[in-house]
C-alpha cells in the first residue's frame, strides 16, 4: 500500500460528561459540553426545530429508544482533511495523517424516524424500526452501547419536513457533533496511540475482509464517501484506514444493521490490523452489495467481490453481511465464490432459530461454509423490564407501551445486538 | 450423591456377546466401572442395575418398565447409565432408561456415548448424553464428566452450553455473550484455518437434501393451483396471516375473480417494500394473467383456491412443513400442476 495511507490513531479515553459547562473542551477524560452552544450548531440546519442534549450511563436505570446511529467521536487533527467525507468535507487526505478518537463514548442520534409514503406499513420490509438500549439490568446485554457512556441526542424536525429529510438531517447533525466534540482533544495527550500501516508482511497468511454492505433504499441504506450505495453499486476496494476515517456511514434502522461507530471501530478490521506483520498481511477490504434480484445477479455479484479479495492476493477472508435472509443467500455465495478460487473463508452471520432457540438458524447455507461465527439469535423474546428514566421518545413503535416499558419483544429490536460485522460479543451456542 | 448406575451384560461382568439376552439383575454396590464412580468424592453407588443388550433391545417397553422398578427399589438421587461409548444397542438402552428415570422418578439421570451412537440421534434432545470417544479406555475420564453434570442437574444449578459441560447438544441454542467480540472470534478462526490448527466451528451445519423434480405435464390438459409465499391476502387480512416468520399456511377462494384489485385484496409480508404489491396485488401473484391463458385453452382449469403464506424469515424445518401440507392438499383436489411465485 502506498505510504499515503498511513495513518495514526489518537485514542482519547472519556470516562465522565459533564453538560451545561462554560465551554466546550476535554479535561483529562471528563469531556465538557457547552450545551446551548451544539444546540446552536445543530439547529443551524433548517429542517430542524430542536435537539435534547442527555446522558446515558452504563449501569443507570435508563433506556434509550429510536436509536437511529450510535458514532463515536472522530476528527482529524490537523490540515484540511475531515472524517466523514461526503457529509462533512470532501474524501482527499481520508486515511492518512491523524486522526482523533474519543472512545468510551458514544453519540446515540434519536428521532422519530417515519416511512417515506403512508402506503407502506409495519408489515413492510423498509419502515421504521424500534431501536432499544437498556443501559442496565439483564437486557444491557443486548447492545454494546449499554457499556459506552452515551451523549444521547434527541431531534424533533420542523413542520412540513418530509420524512427523508428529517433523516438525513439528524445524520448530518450527528456527524457534525461527532467532530465537534472530537475537536476538543486536539492539542491533548493521547492515551493510545495506534499506527495504521499496511507496511510488506511477506511471509505471513494474506487476509482480507469482504463487507457486505445494506442498500435497499430510504431507511435501508448505506453511506461510501457520502454517496449511497444501490444495488449498481459494484464491489469494491477500501483501505481499512479510510473506515477508521468514517468513509462509510450507517442510514439503515434494520435489526442486521451495522452502525457508523461499528464501522469506525469494525472488530474484524482491527484485529486484522492489530496482527498485521506479526500474525498476518491484511491485504486490505473489499466492500460489497447484496439482496440482488435474479439468480444471475447473485452468481455475478459473488464472484466479483471473490475476484477482487483473490486480487489483493488474499488467502483467507472473513465475510460479514447486512440485511435479512435474502442477504445471507448472497453472503454463502460469496462465501463458496471465495473457497472455489482456493481461498479459505470464515463466515460472520446472525441466527433466525424462532423464539425456543430450536429451529435451524440459517435460511441458506452451502458446503464450503465450513467456519461460522455466530452474532446471536435475533428471534428470542425478551422482556424489557420498567425503567426510570427513557430517552429518545415517548414510546415504542407498533405498540401504545411507553418507552418506560415493561415491553415484551425480539432480540432484534435492540440496538445493534446481533451487528453482523461482529462489533459486539452477543452469540448463540448448541445446548 | 447417591448413584444408581445402569450397564449391560459386558460391563456388569455377566458376560459378552452370548449374554446379551440376559434379563434384569441388580447388585447392591458397585459393579466393574461402577468401582471408579465409588472412589469419587462424595459419590455413593447404591446399585448396580444390568440387563442384557438384547433382553432390552427386544422389548423396550417391559424390560424398561423392570429396569425403572428395580432403581426405584435402590432409592437413588441421580442414575448413570453407561457411558455405552459407541455400542449402539447399549446406547439406545441408555437413553431409554435415563428418559424413563426422569419421566417417572423425577430425578436427575446422564447417559454417555459416542455421537454418533445411535442412541444419541434418538435421546439427545431429551436426555443429557455425555459425549465421549468410541473407547472404554476413556472410562474414566466419561465417568467424571457424567458425574459432575448430574451434580449440576441435582443441585438444580444451571447448565451451560453443551460444548464446555461436554454433553451432546439438545438441539437448542440460546443467545450469551461471548468473551470477544464476534468480528475478532472471525480473524481467529480463519488464521487457524489458514495455519491448519483445529477450528470449532460456532454453528454446525447439516447437508442439503436434493429434491427430485416432478415429471413435468402438459398445461392443456392441467388442473392448476396457484400458490404463493408473497403474501397475498384479502383485503384486512381478516385471518391475521403473519407477515414473517409462518408456520402455516392459508387458501383462499377465488371462483370467480378475475384479478386480484387493490380494493379486495391486499399484501403482507415483512421481507420487501409492498407498495407496489398493495397497489396491484396480481403483481405478487398473476391471478390475472393464468385466468387469460385459462379462457384460451392455455392451461386445462384453474382450481378455484389458492394457497398462501409468507415467505420471510420462514424456518427451514416449518418450510417442509408447509410444503407438505399445501402439497397434500392439493392432491385431494385433484390439482396437477402449480403455478408458485416467491418473492
Amino acid at each position: 500500500m502506498p505510504e499515503f495511507m498511513k495513518l495514526n490513531l489518537r485514542r482519547f479515553p472519556v470516562g465522565r460528561i459533564h453538560l451545561g459547562a462554560a465551554r466546550t473542551a476535554l479535561s483529562g477524560d471528563t469531556l465538557m459540553v457547552n450545551t446551548a452552544e451544539l444546540q446552536g450548531k445543530l439547529l443551524a440546519d433548517p429542517r430542524l426545530k430542536s435537539v435534547s442534549i442527555e446522558l446515558a450511563t452504563p449501569g443507570e436505570n435508563c433506556r434509550v429508544i429510536n436509536v437511529q446511529d450510535a458514532i463515536q467521536p472522530r476528527c482529524k487533527a490537523e490540515g484540511n482533511a475531515t472524517v466523514f467525507p461526503g457529509f462533512l468535507g470532501d474524501p482527499p487526505g481520508l486515511g492518512t495523517g491523524v486522526t482523533h478518537c474519543l472512545t468510551g463514548m458514544a453519540i446515540l442520534s434519536c428521532g422519530e424516524l417515519r416511512a417515506k409514503s403512508s402506503a407502506e406499513g409495519p408489515s413492510s420490509l423498509t419502515g421504521p424500526r424500534n431501536r432499544i438500549v437498556d443501559m442496565s439490568g439483564p437486557t444491557a446485554i443486548y447492545s454494546a452501547f449499554s457499556h459506552t457512556l452515551n451523549l444521547v441526542l434527541t431531534y424533533q424536525q420542523a413542520p412540513e419536513v418530509a420524512p427523508q429529510e428529517f433523516d438525513a438531517a439528524i445524520r448530518h447533525a450527528s456527524l457534525k457533533a461527532a467532530e465537534y466534540l472530537a475537536a476538543t482533544s486536539k492539542g491533548g495527550m493521547p492515551a493510545a496511540e495506534e499506527v495504521w500501516d499496511l507496511a510488506p508482511a511477506p511471509g505471513l497468511p494474506r487476509v482480507a475482509y469482504i463487507a457486505q454492505l445494506q442498500n435497499d433504499g430510504y431507511l435501508r441504506d448505506t453511506y461510501l464517501y457520502g454517496e449511497v450505495i444501490t444495488a449498481s453499486t459494484m464491489p469494491t476496494i477500501i483501505h481499512p484506514s479510510e473506515l477508521a476515517d468514517g468513509a462509510l456511514v450507517n442510514a439503515n434502522l434494520s435489526f442486521a444493521a451495522v452502525s457508523t461507530y461499528g464501522w469506525q471501530e469494525n472488530q474484524v478490521v482491527r484485529e486484522m490490523m492489530r496482527l498485521h506483520g506479526k500474525e498476518l498481511d491484511f491485504a486490505g477490504v473489499v466492500l460489497s452489495t447484496r439482496h440482488h434480484l435474479t439468480d444471475n445477479d447473485k452468481a455475478r455479484r459473488a464472484w466479483t467481490a471473490a475476484k477482487l479479495a483473490s486480487q489483493l492476493g488474499a488467502t483467507g477472508v472473513v465475510i460479514s453481511q447486512e440485511g435479512g435472509g435474502n442477504s445471507i443467500i448472497d453472503q454463502m455465495l460469496v462465501c463458496q465464490a471465495c473457497e472455489r478460487m482456493g481461498m479459505s473463508t470464515t463466515v460472520l452471520t446472525y441466527e433466525m432459530g424462532g423464539p425456543q432457540g430450536a429451529d435451524f438458524p440459517l435460511i441458506y447455507h452451502v458446503p464450503e461454509a465450513a467456519a461460522i461465527v455466530s452474532t446471536g439469535n435475533r428471534e428470542v423474546l425478551i422482556d424489557l423490564p420498567p425503567v426510570e428514566r427513557a430517552l429518545g421518545g415517548p414510546r415504542f413503535l407498533f405498540a401504545d407501551t411507553p418507552a418506560s416499558g415493561p415491553y415484551r419483544t425480539h432480540v432484534s429490536d435492540m440496538a445493534f445486538a446481533i451487528d453482523l460485522a461482529g462489533f459486539w460479543r452477543l452469540q448463540a451456542q448448541a445446548y | 450423591m447417591r448413584v444408581v448406575q445402569f450397564l449391560n451384560q459386558f460391563f456388569g461382568g455377566v458376560g459378552g456377546e452370548e449374554k446379551a439376552g440376559v434379563g434384569v439383575t441388580v447388585q447392591n454396590g458397585p459393579v466393574g466401572p461402577g468401582q471408579a464412580l465409588a472412589r469419587m468424592p462424595g459419590v455413593t453407588v447404591a446399585g448396580t442395575v444390568i440387563v442384557g443388550d438384547n433382553y432390552i433391545g427386544e422389548n423396550l417397553a417391559k424390560a424398561g418398565a423392570e429396569v425403572l422398578a428395580a432403581i426405584r427399589d435402590l432409592r437413588p438421587e441421580v442414575v448413570l447409565a453407561g457411558p455405552a461409548f459407541n455400542a449402539g444397542r447399549y446406547g439406545v438402552a441408555c437413553g431409554h432408561v435415563c428418559k424413563l428415570v426422569q419421566e417417572q422418578l423425577g430425578i436427575p439421570a446422564v447417559a454417555g456415548m459416542h455421537e454418533e451412537n445411535a442412541g444419541a440421534e434418538i435421546y439427545r434432545r431429551d436426555v443429557y448424553i455425555v459425549r465421549t470417544g468410541e473407547r472404554a479406555s476413556e472410562m474414566a475420564d466419561a465417568l467424571k464428566k457424567m458425574v459432575a453434570l448430574a451434580g449440576k442437574l441435582q443441585a438444580e444449578q444451571p447448565i451451560g452450553p453443551a460444548a464446555a459441560e461436554g454433553y451432546l447438544p439438545r438441539g437448542v441454542r440460546k443467545n450469551g455473550l461471548a468473551e470477544q467480540p464476534a468480528g475478532v472470534r472471525a480473524v481467529q478462526m480463519l488464521l487457524a484455518r489458514l495455519k491448519g490448527q483445529p477450528f470449532q466451528t460456532e454453528l454446525v451445519l447439516p447437508p442439503w437434501n436434493r429434491i427430485t423434480p416432478a415429471v413435468a405435464v402438459a398445461p392443456k390438459a392441467s388442473r392448476v393451483a396457484l400458490v404463493s409465499t408473497g403474501g397475498v391476502v384479502p383485503k384486512g387480512n381478516p385471518d391475521r396471516m403473519p407477515v414473517g416468520r409462518a408456520y402455516g399456511y392459508f387458501k383462499y377462494d377465488i371462483t370467480g375473480v378475475a384479478d386480484f384489485t387493490p380494493d379486495t385484496w391486499d399484501v403482507h409480508h415483512a421481507g420487501y417494500e409492498t407498495s407496489y404489491g398493495c397497489a396491484d396485488p396480481d403483481r405478487i401473484l398473476p391471478l390475472d394473467v393464468v385466468r387469460t391463458m385459462e379462457q384460451e385453452g392455455i392451461i386445462g382449469r384453474l382450481h378455484n383456491e389458492f394457497f398462501v403464506t409468507s415467505g420471510q424469515g420462514c424456518m427451514f424445518q416449518n418450510a417442509v412443513t408447509i410444503g407438505k401440507g399445501i402439497a397434500q392438499d392439493l392432491i385431494q383436489r385433484e390439482v396437477t400442476a402449480v403455478i408458485l411465485t416467491a418473492t
